[in-house]
């Protein structure tokens, strides 16, 4: 059962933690609206979500490209120090012969971080052209974006086992290199970024201009 | 109560009424294919069951030898936090503190949340701090990866199987059985069923 009505219209909030439906009475200030039923705040969009979407996606642009530069693995073995970035480490393993998993950890710590910042700087752009076009299919890849961003930490957790386990003195040693720090930024901004995205305003924006 | 309610889309805000839902029914927002509401009658009692299970499970992983290396004559045995624990100690901060978090600090978090919601409630009591623990609850999920760490470890397995003797101690046996706890506890914890209850107990 639906009806044509969206909540805002009728001055009604979702409540981010319960999902009761809240009657919004615009707060006076420094006061918030909670919500009866768990008594956290809501509020009618999530605040100030563009302009925080896109400063943490600019961040995280910015920290994608030390990410990706910088050595992510060094390899002590026998007085020698050998390092590669992440993409020097998919070339190593795709000479030798490590088909399934270069393609792997290629998807989680390259495109998916890149994916996910592309996605959102397009979903910022069609609210600011308040676009109509395809709703439903923006809806769907923002659902996307929220769902796969976990994945890019998989490089990092390889790179925690192999220094977990690889500790053998002189014999060979695994550190991790200066990129680590950038791509832990990356993981964490992409995926705050996500979730400081509202999906409303996309419908939001059908609106205005009828 | 019955007869369902009332809820906004939180991925387009159109107003829906939703009904109670059969045992895996499922609805979907018309307008933007949102899943809305998952039929989970015996959320409480399933989420109870499996947040136990999960946390026995949880203790195994990661108190005992995860995986073992074998280089020459010379084994190295590690824990999940073996790895960690180099890395704060070479300085990586940031990166050791991400890692702490999201495979051990907020795996547990979540299950300890869920068992802590689901057992008092199961027996109709409502436990103090109720509502922060669902709420915290929330993040410690998404911040929860473990399915993650499992696809790391075959990862690892293939990239060191050609250089050395590689084992898997009963951590890494016991990750397999929690991820599937905890995907099922995932699954059945319906959060406004655990709302809706507390709100009628309270009454
Ligand atoms: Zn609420
Ligand atoms: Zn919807």
């Amino acid at each position: 059962m639906s009806t044509n009505l969206r909540a805002i219209h009728v001055e009604l909030a979702s409540c981010e933690v319960c999902e009761a439906l809240v009657r919004f009475k615009e707060p006076a200030p420094g006061e918030t609206c909670l919500c009866p039923r768990c008594e956290f705040p809501v509020e009618l969009r999530k605040p100030n979500s563009i302009a925080r979407t896109w400063a943490l996606v600019l961040a995280a642009f910015v920290m994608y490209i030390p990410a990706n530069l910088f050595a992510m693995m060094v390899i002590k073995q026998g007085g020698q120090s050998e390092s590669d970035n992440i993409l020097g480490g998919v070339i190593t393993m795709l000479n030798a012969g490590w088909y399934p998993v270069a393609i792997l950890i290629f998807i989680a710590s390259i495109t998916v971080p890149l994916a996910k910042l592309v996605s959102l700087t397009g979903l910022l752009i069609s609210v600011h052209l308040k676009s109509h076009w395809n709703p439903r299919e923006r809806a769907v890849l923002y659902r996307v974006v929220e769902v796969i961003g976990r994945w890019s930490m998989l490089d990092v957790f390889v790179l925690m086992l192999l220094i977990g386990l690889v500790q053998l003195g002189n014999l060979m040693t695994i550190e991790v290199g200066r990129a680590g720090t950038y791509f832990a930024a990356v993981v964490v901004l992409t995926i705050l970024a996500a979730r400081s995205f509202d999906p409303r305003l996309v419908w939001d924006a059908l609106e205005d201009e009828t | 109560m019955g007869t369902g309610e009332w809820i906004a889309c939180r991925s387009c805000d159109q107003l829906l009424h939703v009904p109670v839902l059969k045992t895996s029914e499922r609805a979907d927002c018309p307008t933007c294919g949102q899943v809305l509401s998952r039929g989970r009658p015996d959320s409480i009692q399933r989420t109870l069951a499996l947040s136990l299970s999960a946390i026995i499970l949880y203790g195994v992983t990661q108190s005992t030898t995860f995986m073992t290396f074998e280089l020459q004559g010379r084994t190295q045995e590690a824990k999940i936090i073996t790895g960690i624990l180099e890395l704060f100690a070479d300085g990586k901060l940031p990166l050791a503190s991400l890692i702490l978090v999201t495979a051990v600090v907020a795996p547990f978090c979540w299950t300890a949340a869920l068992l802590y919601a689901s057992l008092p409630l199961t027996f109709k009591v409502v436990p103090p701090g109720i509502v922060s623990v669902l709420r915290w609850c929330q993040i410690a999920q998404d911040w929860s990866m473990l399915e993650v760490l499992m696809l790391a470890v075959i990862v690892t397995y293939v990239k060191l199987a050609t250089l050395a003797h590689l084992g898997f101690g009963p951590g890494a046996m016991a990750l397999i059985p929690l991820l599937l706890a905890l995907t099922a506890a995932g699954d059945s914890f319906e959060r406004a069923v655990f709302w809706r209850r507390l709100e009628q107990l309270r009454q």
